[in-house]
């Protein structure tokens, strides 16, 4: 997930999870983005959601 | 009680059927996988259901030749402000955790949050003037003028959804 490009209908900066109440920050890449990131390098994330 | 007034009773307390219901599923947590996306879902449905249905009063009056549906009018009307009312704090308690600031900032990003936001504003005036003493203290021409902005506020409903 990138909490910085929007959903064309809301904003993706915040998250709930399943059966909890209460929203939290979205990690970029969902926390994996030491991992990951380097997958998507050169990649613009905003044409490629 | 008289014939009209035990209907109104009636439609009263039916309208907030739909919200105990809903109240019964929060409690046995039976909204589903998106709580908050069911209940915004909901509760908007329900906003417009009633809307709609105070704006069939005025056919029903001609199709039936009865003036009496109008004695229904104000109690649907209200419901519908009633409903939204619900749905936006449900936005903006759950869906944007009480942040004002995310809430307006969503509103100015999303042309559809923006109608909805009209919509509801211009719902407040419809429902402060909905009561006996503001309808006496009006014209009857102003005040009938003021109230069509519900087929306004209908459709900018539907166009929010």
């Amino acid at each position: 997930m990138n909490p910085n490009v929007d959903h064309p209908r809301w904003s993706q900066a915040t998250e709930q999870r399943i059966g909890e109440s209460g929203r939290r920050k979205t990690l970029m890449f969902n926390g994996y983005e030491d991992q990951v990131a380097d997958l998507y390098e050169g990649i613009d994330l905003r044409v490629n959601f | 009680m008289n014939q009209l007034q035990f209907f109104r009773a009636l439609v009263i307390l039916n309208g907030a059927v739909p919200l105990v219901m809903l109240m019964w599923d929060v409690w046995r947590d039976q909204l589903g996988a998106n709580s908050v996306n069911h209940a915004l879902h909901n509760t908007g449905i329900l906003s417009l259901v009633f809307l709609f249905l105070s704006l069939l009063v005025t056919p029903l009056r001609r199709f039936t030749c009865w003036g009496g549906w109008v004695a229904f009018r104000r109690a649907l009307g209200l419901y519908g402000f009633f409903y939204a009312v619900v749905h936006l704090v449900i936005y903006v308690g759950f869906d944007r955790a009480l942040s004002v600031s995310s809430t307006l900032h969503e509103i100015w990003m999303r042309r559809f949050l923006q109608v909805g936001a009209v919509a509801i504003l211009l719902m407040v005036p419809l429902a402060v003037t909905s009561t006996n003493a503001m309808i006496q203290r009006m014209s009857p021409k102003w005040w009938k003028r003021l109230h069509r902005a519900t087929y306004l506020v209908a459709i900018l409903g539907v166009l929010h959804y």
